[in-house]
């Protein structure tokens, strides 16, 4: 089935941001359980159901066109959001092939990549974009190669170098993270860039993550989910613009709160580059209105059960404590009390 | 004696309490001020070992790299060590000549003398010169900052992040 | 979880000295995963007894996926897998493989790059070359055989690489002095070795004499167990009872019982194989467990357990 895309929808200023019901129904809810801790959240990426967000490595959606036009906003007004190291050239050759081989198999309908030895020509209809380039030299591309590809996907990535017993986050693009700032981390180890996560660090889930993380083969990829809330649909959460959005958490009220909150949940997606055994972390980022979300009544009932047993301490850290008391009241009526929730 | 807070973050940089025993046989030392105690106690090791070079009045700010430093650090040989002794500041702007030659962490024993570090405001990119404080304004985007402890050996910096989303360049308190 | 296995023919088979053969696996359809210098695959040989697993470099250009590259030294009391592949492993064979794996990738950030190869040794590093020469770094080889016998690729390699490969023969009394090498190498160099375990003791041994830092030194590991003695593991779950002979590591032993244990290079680094043990004595060889940890935990694939001592697993 052929992925359609909606009309440009905005993530900043007016909002024109909505789900389809179609995209409400693949929407990847994260609460396996009543409750919510950190913990090694990793499986095998195996093939999903057709139609899901699992099913190909790289999810493309109704939102492409308003997601890569939302990038491009973002990197005209800081180019800085892409950054690839000396050392990373070739992670980053590796990850433009592995993205074109995977999106021209996945959606032939949109994306087509045509190779002969070291000359390639790369299709995007959605774009209406033709390339012919040599494989290797930045020359036959308008822009550098991890730029020029992520440019044409969905999410954010983070390209690692592993040396040293570490993962180095020597390269990215990142343009709609969940208040950090690949401007400031680059350059950190897997232990450094999560050095503000509360609690986890002591429970010594990044230890673990990092042993399996290191060991990912090539064509072995892995993946989890990771959550939080955001105040009207806006992707480019970074710490470099939070003076602008950071307010926004304040304007939540118990009136507009169910159009106004999102649950925003990360389907993070790890594959080795096979040619210079750097790692990709793909973050790919969907959103979802509270109301949105409650069309699916069992997903409200155990999202109000999460938030309300949320420790302090992840709230604060998830940005969350100004207005979760709202966010759990209005849930409370999609929670029948007693009876556990039958969200899968 | 400095005193290590129980909750440091995993990125925030730890210096030597003192100079440790060193087994190599080169020793390159990277001073900011030979009047401080700590620079002292560096300078009096430094002659027990077979080679080495001290390296005083270094041109380090504003991001230029002294010649004198740059070639002292590629001309050596592996096994050597590398001492630097100063403000934060001053620490981090070595640090990264030094790793951008190939030195490693562990090859560095990093000696703190003042408090002055550096602060990147994360909204405009800045870097600005700041001591213990917890708060200060962007000299450049002028939004009221909260230093964070979080720290990027890469910019030698720790980061400064908007200390009141509701009144981003200050204001009037209520 | 087993790892999905790739089918491969053997279309090429060349002796290149008396005792090292080279061997050309390709995919049956299409071509094979990419992979980066310094991966191995693990072949699994179908011996008459039981189906051997053996770890191998690929030293082949990582640039070209069309197939795979493996060179094997005949090891004198083979009983297993360097014998069968020698002698029952011809043109037209096929085998299954897994998909490369990598502990022993060049650091990104070496200004420099060291290497160093004994005999059989040399695999992994035909791989390094292609890459640094495409990527103009900056590299040198040293390369200790015995001419006639463990001198694979020499002559190739005086060819492409003339001015960077030194090489020495032991029958010409040809010797590398190491602390020599290693006393003089730039500011972030690092240096990587293959071959022998006397070999890597030995520029371990250099390398500490001369200070380096411990993270400049690679070597890669999975060359594969030492031999040990023979013991006897009981499996406490399985109720099982096993005789771990003399030249196979408790992981094969373990193997050829059916008991399918997680694993990835079969030389103590990578830690999928560990395995909880409830009693007795170890002899732990791996460099992947805390010394806490070597209390309750081992690896199989490398670890043994004292002669003498009855070794309980929890499995
Ligand atoms: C290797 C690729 C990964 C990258 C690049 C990455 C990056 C990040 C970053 C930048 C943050 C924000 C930290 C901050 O507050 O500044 C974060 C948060 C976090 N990461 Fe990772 N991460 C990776 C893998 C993982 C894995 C495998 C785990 C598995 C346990 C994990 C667990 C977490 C958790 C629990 C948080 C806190 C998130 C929250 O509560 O909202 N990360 N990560
Ligand atoms: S298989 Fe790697 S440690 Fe045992």
């Amino acid at each position: 089935m052929s992925v359609v895309f909606n009309p440009i929808e905005s993530y900043r200023d007016d909002f024109t941001f909505r789900n389809t019901s179609k995209a409400i129904k693949r929407f990847p809810f994260p609460f396996p359980e009543d409750q919510y801790m950190y913990s090694v959240n990793i499986e095998p990426a195996l093939k999903g159901e057709a139609g899901s967000v699992f099913e190909h490595w790289f999810d493309i959606d109704e939102h492409y066109l308003s997601e890569v036009a939302e990038r491009a906003k973002v990197l005209e007004k800081d180019p800085d959001r892409c950054l690839v190291m000396p050392h990373m050239e070739c992670a980053a050759w590796d990850s433009l092939a592995l993205l074109m081989t995977h999106l021209a198999r996945d959606y032939p309908e949109w994306f087509e990549l045509y190779q002969s030895g070291d000359q390639w020509v790369w299709v995007n209809h959605a774009l209406n974009l033709r390339q012919a380039f040599t494989y290797g030299d930045s020359e036959t591309l308008p822009c550098e190669p991890l730029e020029y590809i992520t440019r044409q996907v969905q999410g954010d990535f983070a390209i690692l170098d592993q040396r040293d017993n570490n993962l180095w986050m020597d390269a990215g693009m990142v343009t709609g993270p969940a208040d950090w700032s690949i401007k400031f981390d680059a350059g950190m180890n897997f232990t450094q860039w999560h050095a503000p996560v509360p609690m986890a660090h002591k429970m010594g889930v990044f230890d673990r993550a990092l042993k399996y993380l290191m060991n990912i083969q090539v064509d072995r990829p892995v993946r989890r989910l990771n959550w939080t809330m955001t105040v009207n649909p806006r992707l480019d959460t970074s710490s470099e613009t939070y003076h602008e959005w950071g307010h926004e958490r304040s304007l939540v009220t118990p009136d507009n709160v169910a159009q106004m909150v999102h649950l925003r949940v990360e389907l993070q997606f790890l594959a080795r580059l096979p040619r210079s055994h750097a790692l990709m972390f793909s973050i790919r980022t969907y959103l979802i209105r509270l109301d949105e979300l409650a069309t699916q009544p069992e997903w409200a009932c155990r999202l109000h059960r999460v938030l309300r047993e949320l420790p302090d301490e992840l709230a604060d850290y998830k940005g969350l404590s100004q207005y979760r008391a709202m966010v759990v009241d209005w849930l409370k009526s999609y929670d029948p009390a007693e009876r556990p929730c039958c969200a899968e | 004696m400095e005193t290590e807070c129980q909750n440091r973050l995993p990125s925030q940089p730890s210096y030597a309490q003192s100079i440790p025993k060193l087994s190599s046989r080169v020793l390159i030392s990277m001073i900011q001020d030979a009047e401080h105690p700590k620079a002292i106690e560096l300078l009096s090791m430094v002659n027990a070992l077979p080679v080495s070079k001290v390296l005083t009045n270094i041109q380090w700010e504003a991001g230029v790299i002294d010649p004198v430093v740059s070639d002292a650090l590629h001309s050596t040989s592996v096994g050597s060590h590398l001492a630097i002794c100063g403000d934060e500041r001053f620490i981090w702007a070595c640090w990264s000549v030094a790793s951008q030659a190939g030195w490693l962490n562990d090859e560095m024993t990093l000696l703190k003398t003042e408090d002055v570090r550096n602060l990147y405001c994360v909204h405009c990119g800045h870097i600005q010169a700041i001591s213990t404080q917890t708060e200060a304004e962007c000299q450049s985007c002028q939004v009221q900052l909260f230093v964070r402890d979080h720290f990027s050996q890469r910019l030698g910096a720790y980061m400064g992040v908007c200390l009141d989303a509701n009144q981003p360049y200050g204001g009037e308190v209520k | 979880m087993m790892r999905s296995m790739i089918e491969v023919e053997v279309t090429k088979v060349k002796q290149i000295t008396d005792v090292i053969r080279e061997f050309t696996l390709s995919p049956m359809t299409g071509s094979l995963p990419g992979f980066s210098s310094g991966s191995h695959i693990q072949l699994h040989l179908p011996t008459s007894v039981r189906v051997l697993k053996k770890a191998y470099s690929l030293l082949s250009d990582p640039a070209d996926t069309s197939s795979y590259r493996i060179a094997v030294r005949l090891q004198e009391h083979s009983k297993g897998g360097s014998r069968f592949m020698h002698e029952r492993l011809s043109e037209g064979d096929h085998l299954h493989i897994t998909p490369p794996a990598n502990l022993f990738a060049p650091n990104s950030f070496a200004r420099h790059h060291l290497m160093i190869a004994g005999g059989i040794g040399i695999t992994p590093f035909l791989s390094y070359l292609a890459e640094f020469q495409r990527q103009s770094k900056s590299y040198e080889l040293h390369y200790a055989y015995r001419g006639g016998v463990t001198d694979a690729y020499v002559t190739d390699l005086r060819q492409a690489f003339s001015a960077k490969l030194h090489t020495y023969d032991s029958n010409l009394e040809q010797r590398l002095d190491l602390d020599q090498l290693l006393s003089n190498q730039p500011v972030g160099t690092h240096v990587y070795v293959c071959g022998p375990e006397r070999l890597r003791l030995a520029v371990q041994e250099a390398a500490t004499k001369n200070a380096w830092s411990p993270s400049r030194i690679h070597w890669e590991a999975f060359a594969g167990a030492e031999p040990g003695q023979a013991f006897q593991v009981e499996l406490a779950r399985l109720n099982k009872t096993l005789e771990v002979s003399a030249d196979e590591s408790l992981l094969e032993a373990l193997e050829a019982s059916g008991v399918e244990i997680p694993n990835l290079c079969r030389g103590g680094v990578c830690g999928q194989c560990v395995t909880t043990y409830l009693e007795g004595e170890v002899e732990h060889r791996d460099a992947f467990l805390s010394q806490a940890d070597q209390s309750q935990q081992l690896m199989p694939c490398v670890s043994r357990g004292r002669c003498g001592s009855r070794l309980v697993l929890d499995l």
